[in-house]
């Protein structure tokens, strides 16, 4: 794997807030890599930070919100390091962002096709009126719109919200871009349109040939879409790995936890489980690891609170956990968690 | 549904904000303090003192200057035309301006509360009788109307307040009307329904504890408004008739003479001035965001 | 033509409908309006002939129709004080008093807007505390006292402008000054209040997202947005301006309807203060319409109902 098989690198994303309490880190030391076609996911609770390494990557963080660490280098510019206008040539560009709710995040008394075509006129302001107009037509065509012409004219709120998004991921793909982060794109939605979108963004993805980061907490998305995966908890990543692998032989209680917790139709007791605990207070993390309160795995050792474990590499190639003890992940969810199946994975 | 960032540091910073009481509130209220000491003492000490006394003329010390004896009498404000002492005339007319204020006050709350919740509740006939009231009376601004009205039925102190509560119900009408709409809705008002309350013991026992907090914090911007109208009325010379000195027309008289002493405009002036300030910024106090609430606006 | 249009047009005649009645009514609740026109010895006989001459003695109701139709065709009757029709009268001050409110009107919005843009880029917060306290200040102190205190420091003191009457630029300064500031507390937090409010919204960051500048989604998403509040508000508004407007007159003798509504007021002659209501309230309902027309014509969402 190369190095020009990146779209995008993270490195030690560290990311503060000037909050009244005074200086929060909302991510603490985050490091992805985004590799050319493939959809990454990047999954956790509220508050895991995920959302806002997202608008950190844009350039996009509230005004009391700063990167304060770290390399965003895509495309061969570290992010970071650029200032507004530069970032201002990037974004919407080759770089494309889709927001969770399409119901607000449309300009409501703009009409639709205005707001498409803005993103084009940015980007190519030389660009002839006429070009411009049958660019918007080709990306509703793109992102199936019916009747692009009519829905040129019209307003948000005359879109159902199945086809606000639509709009919104025809508005991020203008411009043809290498990377589009989709924060949440289907959880303000019906779960029959969430498909539908879905595989829109599959479809489109094939034929541009764009990387995709797909940001959610819904784990059942990221098992049909993505291809790797980095599980999010504190502001910090503890586990990182290939979709399969992930799934199959989670290496992180963390994740352990979160697979164990997902409904399963043919689950024995009934009883659904969650994991001790309530998410973590980032104004006051955790020492050591940031999961240690609530992990079954530390059973009293002192070095889970003692110290941070990096994200290392583990068994087999492309798997990073953060964990001391993440040799013991798979006996320990057999026994506490009762997912024999892992075990029994691991052993074959 | 959230829609922002998972962890939105700018909401929460808000938040954050909001739960400590700004700087500017306890500021306000200091000043607030101020006015409404120095109200207090014009209108409640001033008239108790020896030397009080707002209506014996003495032609020979008119137009005196703050600090001036003449003839002996000493004239902490000054005098008016007539020689009658400023400081006197401005305390008994403080007086009466709170008192029509407070009283049209209460007049306008008692009508806009049971209107409102009213026209919020029954809906129908008369929800648009109450409305097309209240629309007529906004069609023509407030000055006007008290003006054609007061031209026509007169202004004494009597009249004028009840003048005063009759026009100004809406501001509380709305209110009320809205938290009726919103409350009649709700499980407690349901359940009283369903055991055979009758309708004005609903209105009593359970919308109304809920619109009074809401109620004070409209009177007490609309006391401010109040006591303007009243003022210019009489600076208009529509409003309270002599012999009884009111503040709009001592404001008013003493126009007359800006050129000579302007201190016939300053002192009844500022007593306005002290009084209004006094309530309003005790009233911006009360709304711990104290701003326009501008969904009301939106009308999308 | 439009539903919504036919409806608000209709709502306005109703008004103004209503106002006349309300007028008509009024004036008879006072008692006989005949014997408060005359002096206090006039016979009885003057008075009943003024009375048949008013049409007074009539049925109330065929007085009212009358009335109506009157009104209807603008004729209010004639100045009891000055030879002339009721109506023409009030006429031919609506355009100082035009003059004057309208002036305000876009001096206050434009002080405002202006202000609002300094504590903007002003990032000192003490600035930003001081202008709100002084327009809170500003806002406490009556029309009639502040034209006054202008007067004082400006036409008494320091002898730069003229305290009463029309005439150029320089008699219109301190009145309109005065009027256009009364608002300007109430603009100031509208503005910051609305565009603070449009900042904070979802389809600002997608603006940014797409990689707009900075000025450009404030002009072209921004403030379309905000507008809809401000016109709102604003329009609401305009009824205080009205009545600020006619206390401004007296203070500065300015020739416009205001002044003279009150000086007929003192003078008793109704047919004078009915028309000027009359005028100023369908001033008041045309510009209420005007104002609402133009909010659906900012916002596509009211639009289509």
């Amino acid at each position: 794997m190369s190095d020009s098989d990146l779209v995008l690198s993270v490195r030690d994303l560290i990311v503060e807030a000037a909050l009244a309490e005074g200086t929060v880190r909302l991510v603490d030391g985050v490091s992805f890599e985004v590799r050319a076609h493939e959809v990454f996911g990047v999954v956790g609770e509220s508050g895991s930070g995920k959302s806002i390494t997202m608008l950190a990557i844009m350039g996009l963080l509230p005004p009391n919100a700063r990167i304060a660490g770290g390399q965003v280098v895509f495309m061969g510019r570290d992010l970071a390091k650029l200032n507004e206008k530069e970032l201002q040539q990037v974004r919407g560009n080759k770089l494309g962002m889709i927001f969770q709710d399409p119901m607000t995040s449309l300009n409501p008394v703009l009409r639709v096709g205005k707001q498409i075509a803005e993103a084009i006129r940015i980007h190519h302001p030389r660009m002839p009126e006429t070009g411009v107009r049958r660019r918007v037509i080709e990306l509703l065509e793109l992102v199936e719109v019916p009747n692009p012409e009519q829905r040129y004219r019209q307003f948000p709120h005359e879109f159902s919200g199945g086809m606000r998004q639509r709009a919104m991921i025809a508005m991020a793909l203008a411009n043809e871009p290498a990377l589009l982060i989709a924060d949440e794109p289907t959880t303000a939605l019906d779960v029959t349109i969430q498909a539908q979108i879905m595989e829109l963004l599959a479809s489109v993805r094939a034929r541009t040939g764009a990387s995709m980061i797909l940001v959610t907490h819904d784990l059942g998305l990221v098992a049909e879409t993505t291809d790797r995966v980095a599980v999010m908890y504190g502001g910090r990543i503890l586990e990182m790995a290939c979709v399969h692998d992930l799934f199959e032989i989670p290496r992180h209680p963390y994740t352990v936890g979160l697979l164990n917790s997902l409904p399963e139709l043919h689950s024995e007791d009934g009883a659904l489980y969650s994991i001790p605990g309530q998410p973590p207070d980032i104004r006051d993390r955790p020492s050591g690891c940031v999961f240690h309160p609530r992990c079954g795995l530390q059973q009293g050792r002192a070095l889970c609170a003692h110290t941070q474990p990096t994200l290392a590499a583990g068994r087999s190639v492309g798997r990073l956990v953060a964990c001391h003890f993440a040799e013991e992940t798979p006996q320990w969810a057999a026994v506490a968690m009762k997912m024999d199946t892992v075990l029994e994975k691991e052993n074959a | 549904m959230s829609t922002k960032a998972t962890f939105d540091p700018e909401a929460q910073s808000e938040k954050d904000r909001q739960l400590k009481p700004s700087r500017r509130w306890s500021f306000s209220l200091k000043f607030a303090a101020l006015l409404i000491i120095g109200v207090a003492i014009l209108v409640g000490v001033v008239p108790f003192m020896p030397s009080y006394d707002p209506y014996t003329q003495n032609l020979g010390a008119g137009t005196a200057l703050p600090f001036e004896t003449i003839d002996g009498h000493f004239y902490l404000l000054g005098s008016d035309v007539l020689g009658r002492d400023l400081l006197s005339r401005t305390a008994l007319a403080g007086r009466i301006s709170i008192i029509i204020g407070l009283s049209a006050v209460s007049i306008s709350l008692i009508i806009g509360v049971t209107l409102g919740l009213a026209a919020g509740y029954f809906r129908g006939w008369t929800e648009s009788v109450v409305m097309g009231i209240a629309d007529l009376q906004l069609s023509i601004p407030r000055v006007l109307l008290l003006i054609a009205v007061t031209a026509v039925l007169g202004s004494s102190i009597v009249t004028l307040t009840v003048l005063l509560g009759f026009t100004s119900w809406v501001s509380y009408g709305r209110v009320a009307r809205a938290m009726a709409l919103s409350l009649r809705e709700r499980e407690f008002v349901l359940s009283a329904i369903t055991q055979g309350a009758r309708s004005v013991w609903i209105m009593r026992k359970h919308l109304l504890p809920n619109v009074l907090s809401q109620m004070i914090i409209v009177g007490s911007f609309e006391l401010g408004q109040i006591i303007v109208l009243e003022a210019s009325l009489s600076y208009l010379g529509l409003g309270i008739q002599p012999p009884l000195p009111s503040l709009g027309r001592m404001v008013s008289d003493g126009q007359n003479y800006i050129e000579l002493n302007a201190w016939l405009i300053l002192v009844p002036g500022i007593a306005i001035f002290m009084l209004v300030a006094g309530v309003q910024f005790l009233s911006q106090s009360f709304t711990t965001e104290g701003d326009i609430d501008l969904d009301i606006a939106k009308r999308g | 033509m439009p539903r919504f249009l036919r409806r608000r047009i209709l709502q306005s005649l109703l008004t103004i409908f209503g106002v006349l009645t309300a007028t008509f009514f009024l004036v008879r609740l006072s008692g006989d309006p005949a014997s408060l026109l005359l002096s206090m010895d006039a016979t009885n006989e003057d008075i009943a002939r003024l009375r048949t001459e008013l049409g007074l003695d009539q049925n109330l109701a065929i007085q009212y129709i009358k009335f109506l139709q009157n009104a209807a065709v603008g004729d209010f009757g004639r100045s009891l004080h000055q030879d002339q029709s009721a109506l023409e009268l009030v006429l031919e001050r609506m355009p100082a008093t035009l003059e004057l409110a309208l002036t305000a009107f876009a001096l206050g919005l434009a002080l405002a807007f202006m202000t609002c843009l300094l504590m903007q880029l002003s990032s000192n917060r003490w600035v930003k505390g001081l202008i709100m306290w002084l327009a809170f200040i500003r806002q406490a102190i009556p029309v009639f006292l502040f034209g006054l205190l202008m007067i004082l420091v400006f036409s008494v003191t320091m002898r730069w402008l003229p305290s009463l009457g029309r005439g150029g630029i320089t008699h219109l300064i301190l009145p309109a000054l005065t009027l256009a500031t009364y608002e300007i507390a109430l603009y100031l937090r509208l503005f910051n209040a609305a565009l603070g409010q449009e900042q904070r919204q979802d389809y600002v960051r997608t603006a940014y997202a797409k990689g707009q500048s900075r000025i450009r989604v404030l002009l072209g998403h921004i403030v379309p947005n905000a507008l809809l509040p401000i016109v709102t508000i604003a329009g609401i508004n305009l009824g205080a301006l009205l009545g600020g407007a006619i206390v401004t007159e007296t203070v500065f003798s300015w020739p416009g309807v205001g002044r003279l509504i009150i000086q007929a007021v003192n003078q008793r002659d109704y047919p004078v203060v009915i028309a000027g209501v009359f005028v100023i309230s369908c001033t008041f309902v045309l510009v209420n319409l005007i104002v609402d027309l133009l909010y659906t014509f900012l916002d596509p969402r009211v639009r289509l109902a």
